[in-house]
């Protein structure tokens, strides 16, 4: 299965609820059935300068569609981000004493949102929250019965062209800044590390119109 | 169903090992391993032989007091197999204790994690070696016989297994359940001393004794 994961664009005079609403009315009407409820939440480590020389920040993101695995990515080379199984959590929490937990921030990074299906199309459609303000909503488009990249590309504009608002004529920017990833078995990571920018820019304050 | 429950779920891994360590000389190498046979049964899996990597790390800031030790583990021979992230805690010491209980975190990963172990949370990589076997199992009960070599680097990333490091075999004789002995009907301890006995006259395994 691959993913593309983009902002949805909240109109003007509208809040971000609203538009999830709204988004969830026209998905329906197009004869998606709603399924289970999704969330990814994002959580930062940092070291403490007492105990490491050089900081490390690294961030973990759980998926509630994927259960038993967690994403691990560093701050400074993604390329190094690994997929882990659950238990690695445990493991975290051992080195509390040297990473705290998103220091001097209040609540995590999360998106919780609600999973549509027709045939192989899924669309997760849900809220992103930064410490429990409300910052936009995100959608999660995915095609189930494809593994390359580069085969779908187009299928993948027009699928989402049917609930953007305004037509997808590009590929999200992380897709296109790694080439490589194009003619390669798509990984879930790649799905997670277009969340982790997404989060990343909430992080860095910018705004989430632009894809 | 709400995502977190989904999430908490998977949160309940199997993370005590109760283990017994032993070792024996190559000269007796053929007898113990016809004894396994003969004990664990023709079943697949059984007799399996294994060449494991591993790769050593800890912590070495001289703050962190003391340092994180862990390991990652892969498989030489299905280079298809996960790597596998390796954490043990320390062993709960009580004199009476006639085997090693202690914490096991054991994740698989994804190949870049030596990577990510030095760059993403600054370990340093100690030591390696390859550990060259046979694995058996008796119900829960897992039995490696391996030993230890030293690593050969090839050119193209491959690790190959060179000379030994000693004339003679790790036994190890182990078991992971969960955590918390109320929900423990079996007892794991018994069963780990019971495998012992059956090997008993070929290899002594003995509890892990850190002060030694």
């Amino acid at each position: 299965m691959i993913s593309w994961v983009v902002p949805y664009p909240t109109p003007e005079g509208k809040t971000h609820n609203q538009a999830l609403d709204d988004l969830s009315k026209l998905l329906l009407a197009q004869g998606y059935e709603k399924d289970v409820p999704y969330c990814v939440e994002c959580e930062m480590y940092v070291s403490l300068p007492e105990m490491m020389p050089v900081q490390k920040v690294f961030h973990v993101i759980l998926d509630s569609d994927r259960p038993a695995s967690c994403f691990l990515i560093p701050d400074k080379d993604q390329s190094i981000s690994i997929t882990a199984e659950k238990s690695m959590m445990g493991f975290l929490s051992k080195l509390s004493k040297i990473f705290k937990t998103s220091p001097g921030k209040t609540g995590n990074l999360e998106v919780r949102g609600q999973t549509f299906l027709y045939r192989d199309f899924c669309v997760r459609a849900g809220i992103l929250s930064y410490g429990g303000v409300i910052k936009g909503v995100i959608v999660e488009a995915e095609l189930r019965s494809c593994s390359i990249l580069i085969t779908a590309v187009e299928l993948m504009k027009e699928f989402m062209s049917t609930f953007m608002p305004t037509p997808m004529d590009t590929v999200p920017s992380y897709i296109s800044s790694k080439p490589n990833i194009l003619g390669a078995m798509y990984s879930p990571l790649e799905t997670i590390h277009q969340y982790y920018d997404i989060f990343a820019s909430v992080r860095a304050g910018r705004s989430l119109v632009s894809r | 169903m709400d995502p977190d429950l989904k999430i908490a779920a998977f949160n309940n891994i199997p993370n005590q090992e109760y283990a017994l360590f032993g070792s024996v000389l190559e000269a007796h190498l053929e007898t113990l391993l016809h004894r396994l046979k003969g004990l664990c049964g023709q079943l697949p899996g059984n007799a399996e032989p294994f060449q494991d990597h591993y790769l050593i790390y800890s912590t070495k800031s001289p703050n962190i007091i003391p340092p994180v030790h862990v390991r990652a583990v892969r498989s030489i021979m299905s280079t298809f197999m996960p790597w596998r992230f390796q954490y043990y805690g320390s062993e709960i010491s009580e004199a009476s204790r006639m085997v090693t209980q202690r914490q096991i975190i054991d994740a698989c990963c994804s190949v870049r994690l030596p990577k990510f172990l030095e760059d993403g949370l600054g370990f340093n990589m100690d030591y390696e070696y390859i550990l060259k076997g046979f694995t058996f199992a008796k119900g829960r009960v897992r039995i490696s016989v391996g030993r230890m070599m030293k690593t050969a680097h090839e050119v193209n990333m491959q690790v190959e297994a060179a000379e030994a490091l000693s004339g003679s075999y790790l036994v190890e004789v182990a078991t992971v359940v969960f955590g918390g002995s109320a929900t423990n009907e079996e007892n794991p301890e018994k069963e780990i001393l019971q495998v012992a006995e059956l090997l008993k006259p070929i290899v002594d395994l003995k509890r892990l004794d850190v002060k030694r």
